[in-house]
């Protein structure tokens, strides 16, 4: 009688050994996590950016700012100040050359007369 | 009649020397090719990310704002020892070179600061003193077209003013840590090195060239004037 009770219990044990076994890593992968894995090490934090270029004291969050947006602007301002610098030049000196080219020809006129 | 000069001439009008032409195309080529590097060889910064591309146009811009202190320095002193006129062009053409370039540099290191800093503008020792040295070149060229008969004089007197805030300005980052960084050249990687040596190249040779043709320009309008003079002499109106 109590042989028969331990055999029950043995195959008990061992049948709840094999569930445990085959069936909880089972329900580990479906939620997603291992057992047997170690978990994920927290991601390390961003690097310290260099001097000069620390967030200021009780800005607001630069996360959101496009750097993009912000780099083709500061290059657009750069190409359209100095060509516009040299076209500003270029056509001030083709309007001091046309008043001269004007003003030598009717000193001319006046002398010859 | 021969009006002046080596500048113009009255059948061909305004000669440009070869080697003007020759310097500017130069300018502009290298300069496109360093902004081609800026995006498509120098590597993106590790914690400042591509914002730092800035840097390749905005720190040569800004050595070029200083480079014009002395060229102001000389061309003022000499003036008002000489009362020259050619010392009062060398004098206004480095003043508008400042300011473009000083304009330049204020427009695009905010832009750097709103990523970097999360602002567009702090009142930091460097900044400050740029912008007042900006502000008083600024002021030159108001005097200049308004200030009458003493206005070559007056502005030669703003431009010492502002040789003085530029030494203050190149100082002031060492002397005081402030927001803006210190000079971080010597720190970057070689290809990092290579693209800003370049850049550094091409805004000179623009910086030249803008020069010479800002002198070209100062040379005739006193050429202009004289020929105003002239024509009054001969009775015209």
């Amino acid at each position: 009688m109590m042989s028969a009770a331990v055999i029950h219990l043995r195959r008990y044990l061992a049948f709840l050994g094999l569930a445990v076994a085959l069936g909880w890593p089972a329900l580990a992968l479906a939620a997603g996590t291992s057992t047997t894995a170690a978990p994920p090490p927290a991601a390390p934090p961003p690097p310290a950016p260099p001097p000069g270029f620390e967030r200021v004291a009780g800005a607001p969050d630069t996360e959101k700012v496009d750097a993009n947006q912000l780099v083709v602007a500061a290059y657009a301002v750069f190409f359209a100040g100095m060509f516009g610098y040299l076209i500003y030049i270029a056509r001030k000196q083709a309007e001091m050359a046309k008043e001269m080219a004007e003003l030598a020809s009717r000193i001319d006129r006046v002398k010859k007369s | 009649m021969t009006t002046n000069l080596e500048l113009f001439d009255q059948k061909d009008g305004l000669k440009t020397p070869p080697l003007l032409i020759t310097l500017s195309v130069v300018a502009a080529v290298l300069m496109g090719v360093s902004a081609w590097m800026v995006f498509f060889y120098a590597p993106t910064e590790k914690v400042m990310g591509f914002v730092q591309k800035i840097f390749y146009f905005h720190v040569p811009c800004a050595w070029m704002t200083l480079w014009s202190a002395p060229l102001m320095a000389f061309g003022s002193i000499a003036y008002l020892a000489t009362k020259k006129d050619r010392y009062d062009r060398l004098s206004d053409a480095g003043v508008e070179l400042a300011i473009l370039f000083g304009t330049l540099v204020m427009i695009s290191g905010p832009l750097w600061g709103r990523k970097a800093w999360g602002v567009y503008w702090v009142w930091d020792a460097r900044l400050t003193s740029f912008l007042v040295m900006v502000l008083t070149l600024v002021a030159c060229k108001i005097v200049r077209a308004y200030a009458g008969p003493s206005a070559k004089t007056i502005a030669a007197g703003l431009s010492i003013l502002a040789v003085v805030n530029a030494l203050f300005v190149w100082v002031s980052v060492d002397l005081w840590r402030g927001t803006h960084p210190p000079k971080l050249v010597a720190t970057l990687q070689v290809e990092m090195k290579q693209v800003f040596w370049l850049s550094v190249l091409s805004f000179h040779l623009a910086y030249f060239a803008m020069l010479w043709a800002r002198l070209r320009m100062g040379k005739l309008r006193t050429a202009l004037d004289r020929l105003a003079i002239k024509s009054t002499e001969a009775g015209l109106d």
